[in-house]
């Protein structure tokens, strides 16, 4: 029986470094060098013969090294031209600037949504969204109702849409990235 | 040993140039998943490349539509990717070939005949 350990770390650390092409792309690679690998080791089963996984997995190279001929197209498929280097660190920087304020204004709101669910669910006579000045304006309120004219809005319903609302937001936010890390490379 | 090396790199260099041609070449017949096709490959000393050389070109000319793929499960075995040649593939393998025979005869024409012999340029 061969060990296919080895086969299994270096198709992880090949997933690793294709996480800038598209997921389905990334699996379609894996799936397909997995196949490959496997393939090679059933024969080797089937015809009892002894087979060095790593020489096997020498022919690949370096997981990175083979991500990177799949990512190649991404990083030259729109070189910068000549002497623009600078309009292109600002690019970087400006992508990278983008990249982290995005990240962390987009995961704050899917927190502060989370919170108010959890908030909910604890403190379900405080917490809640109250329509005030006869329902010209809305209130997220986490101490009661703000003023004694205020109507709570959808009462323990505040809970599932809240949660809802901070996944939906979280994983906007991890789409965007995905497509801003492009930039970054 | 200087030598050797240079011979090396000629070597590596002329397998690169002709590598985009040597597959189209051998997808030309019923379509082929990439192991049979390394394997198919490996037969010919100038051309036994490496897994890591094979699957990224194959990922490169699908993306250039020079070839397609399908997923086929055969039997009982694990699904494989076979390649195909696409029509454009067809014209693209037909062009090199081209190139790739006029160069052949151009440079056993050279090796037969030093400069300042009188040239036949029939084959250009």
């Amino acid at each position: 029986m061969i060990n296919r350990h080895l086969i299994r770390a270096y198709v992880r650390a090949l997933a690793t470094h294709l996480h800038t092409l598209d997921q389905a792309d990334a699996d379609e690679v894996i799936r397909e060098i997995e196949g490959h690998l496997h393939d090679v080791v059933d024969l080797a089963e089937e015809r009892g013969e002894d087979l060095d996984v790593a020489a096997l997995l020498e022919g690949f190279g370096p997981p990175q090294s083979l991500a990177a001929q799949y990512i190649a197209h991404l990083q030259h498929g729109t070189p910068p031209p000549a002497g623009f280097r600078v309009l292109h660190r600002v690019r970087l920087g400006v992508t990278r600037g983008l990249y982290y304020s995005m990240g962390g204004f987009g995961f704050s709101i899917a927190a502060a949504l989370l919170w108010l669910a959890l908030a909910k669910l604890f403190a379900p006579d405080t917490v809640g969204v109250w329509s005030v000045a006869g329902g010209n304006a809305y209130v997220i309120s986490w101490s009661g109702s703000p003023q004694p004219q205020a109507e709570e809005l959808l009462g323990w319903m505040l809970l599932p849409i809240a949660l809802l609302a901070a996944l939906w937001c979280a994983e906007i936010t991890r789409r965007v990235l995905k497509v801003l890390r492009r930039g970054l490379i | 040993m200087d030598n050797e090396d240079s011979q090396d790199k000629w070597q590596i260099q002329l397998r690169k140039g002709a590598l985009e041609l040597v597959i189209l070449a051998a997808l030309r017949g019923p379509p082929v998943y990439g192991l049979a096709m390394l394997r198919h490959l490996q037969q010919f000393p100038t051309t036994a490349i490496t897994e890591g050389t094979l699957y990224p070109l194959l990922d490169r000319l699908k993306r250039e539509e020079l070839v397609g793929a399908d997923w086929i499960q055969d039997g009982d075995t694990r699904p494989r990717k076979y390649y195909r040649l696409t029509a454009k593939g067809e014209r693209k393998f037909q062009a090199l070939a081209a190139s790739w025979r006029q160069s052949i005869t151009d440079i056993n024409a050279l090796l037969t005949m030093p400069a300042g012999a009188p040239v036949d340029t029939q084959g250009s």
